[in-house]
């Protein structure tokens, strides 16, 4: 019985050094899946995607027939819409040609607006809830990158964590920290465009939180919205992140912290669009705005 | 083929978990509880109550093999399943010897691995920083709902398979088991 009783606690040690060495080189390795790893998400996502859908299928089905209920008053607003949209349209096309030609004069080719779209499905959430991430059924034989901004239709979602063959994983804003900021700004019409970043998710007050640099404006008002910037390298700029939703002065009243419900809702999410950047970026900046 | 069976049901299972929190109605999702599946562990403890031995430790080998495999899919740091997930199988190990094995004995028995699961998840990702919780809102607001969610999930699976675990643990290991 003591033999056995060693024997186990000798299991246990080896066992927490394994754990112990396990984790320091996951922490370390800054999300770079190795061959295994990738093999393993991309086996598991494969089943995954084979079995969500069916399963979304049968789902949208009952929605669909929710749906119908609402149709006539929809198709009211929608027309309403047309309408307007008719015009805007115009506008847009004058606009955008405008705008061409006066980034001809300036000798700009690249806006760092433009972003090339790649669709995607969610296949599932993390089932560890607190680290508050997605697999998408689309990896780096699609062409997403690390790194690249993922939104809805709604708004920005999260940025692209780790990826494999055919999945990825994507790292939802309400699971940012520090180490996972945004650069974000407010635009206004008739004042200075206030800047900031997004440094994490207040878990009560349901909100991001939205830290204002010292130099900009700091006189925002409830509602208004916060776009990407593209300040930070990583994303494109105008990407609708949220609104605010409440303004306080930090701890030593030198800068303000905002708050900002998120525009997207972060626990319906069925499709996905990863925002790639087109201007080109050198990896070696990304890689210092990371650390 | 039977060999396959039982990593066959757990990998389903795990699919099915991540699955499951993407489909389910986001007002259950949404709210401040967090309900953690941990359908792999509740089939692995009937493993370990039913069909193993007290010498033989299959659930606490699968519990390894699928431990890692849930590092790898769903949290991206390695090892911390890995070793909770046998580690908390080896305390049912211990316990089988001392309860008898029904149905409100398993509840009890999945209530207490549960709670050092999650207490260990709770203490290790607290250690590496990756969540920053108190413990009050832990044992409210996850570790709770938790609890109740899955001793709801292990009811059916319960009375689903341990007819077929004896059966195949007989099989397995002879009659004259301990």
């Amino acid at each position: 019985m003591s033999f056995f009783r060693r024997k186990s606690l000798f299991i246990l040690l080896i066992g927490i050094i394994v754990l112990v060495v396990l984790v320091g080189y996951s922490l370390s390795n800054n999300n770079n899946l190795s061959t295994p790893e990738k093999f393993l998400s991309d086996s598991v996502g494969w089943v995954q995607n084979f079995i969500h859908t069916p399963v979304t299928l049968v789902v949208n089905s009952v929605s669909n027939i929710k749906d119908i209920k609402n149709t006539y008053e929809e198709n009211k607003i929608l027309r309403e819409k047309l309408a307007e949209y008719k015009t805007l349209v115009y506008e847009v096309q004058e606009i955008e040609k405008e705008n061409e030609e006066l980034r001809k004069a300036l000798e700009i080719v690249e806006s760092s607006r433009d972003f090339e779209p790649i669709i995607a499905n969610v296949i599932s959430r993390s089932p560890e809830r607190w680290l508050e991430q997605i697999t998408i059924n689309q990896g780096s034989n699609d062409g997403v990158k690390k790194n690249m901004a993922v939104m809805t239709v709604d708004g920005m979602i999260g940025k692209v964590k780790s990826l494999s063959t055919s999945t990825a994983t994507v790292q939802l804003i309400t699971g940012f920290d520090q180490l996972n900021r945004i650069s974000a700004t407010v635009s206004r019409e008739d004042a200075d465009n206030i800047f900031g970043l997004i440094e994490g998710y207040d878990k009560e007050k349901e909100a991001l939180i939205f830290r204002i640099i010292e130099q900009s404006d700091k006189d925002l008002k409830e509602g208004e919205l916060v776009v990407s910037s593209n300040m930070g390298g990583l994303f494109p700029s105008g990407l609708p992140i949220g609104t605010i939703k409440e303004v306080q002065p930090d701890q030593y009243g030198l800068t303000k912290t905002a708050y900002v419900t998120p525009l997207a809702n972060m626990y319906e999410i069925n499709h996905v669009i990863v925002v790639d950047r087109s201007l080109n970026v050198d990896d070696d900046t990304d890689e210092k705005e990371e650390e | 083929m039977k060999r396959l069976l039982f990593p066959l049901i757990l990998f389903l299972l795990l699919v099915s978990e991540g699955v499951a929190l993407d489909l389910l109605p986001s007002f259950l999702t949404s709210s401040d509880t967090l309900i953690v599946p941990h359908w792999v562990l509740m089939f692995l403890i009937l493993v370990c109550l039913f069909y193993d031995t007290s010498e033989t430790f299959f659930a606490i080998v699968y519990g390894v093999c699928f431990g890692l495999l849930v590092d790898v899919v769903y949290t991206g740091v390695l090892g911390v399943y890995m070793f909770i997930y046998p580690f908390s199988l080896y305390i049912v190990h211990l316990l089988k010897r001392f309860l008898q094995t029904n149905l409100s004995m398993t509840i009890i028995i999945a209530f207490i691995t549960i709670s050092i699961t999650e207490f260990l998840l709770f203490f290790i990702f607290t250690i590496v920083d990756i969540v920053d919780v108190t413990m009050t809102t832990f044992l409210l607001h996850r570790l709770l709902p938790t609890i109740l969610a899955n001793i709801i999930f292990l009811i059916p699976i319960y009375l689903l398979s341990v007819k077929h675990l004896h059966r195949w643990s007989d099989e397995h290991f002879g009659k004259h088991r301990i």
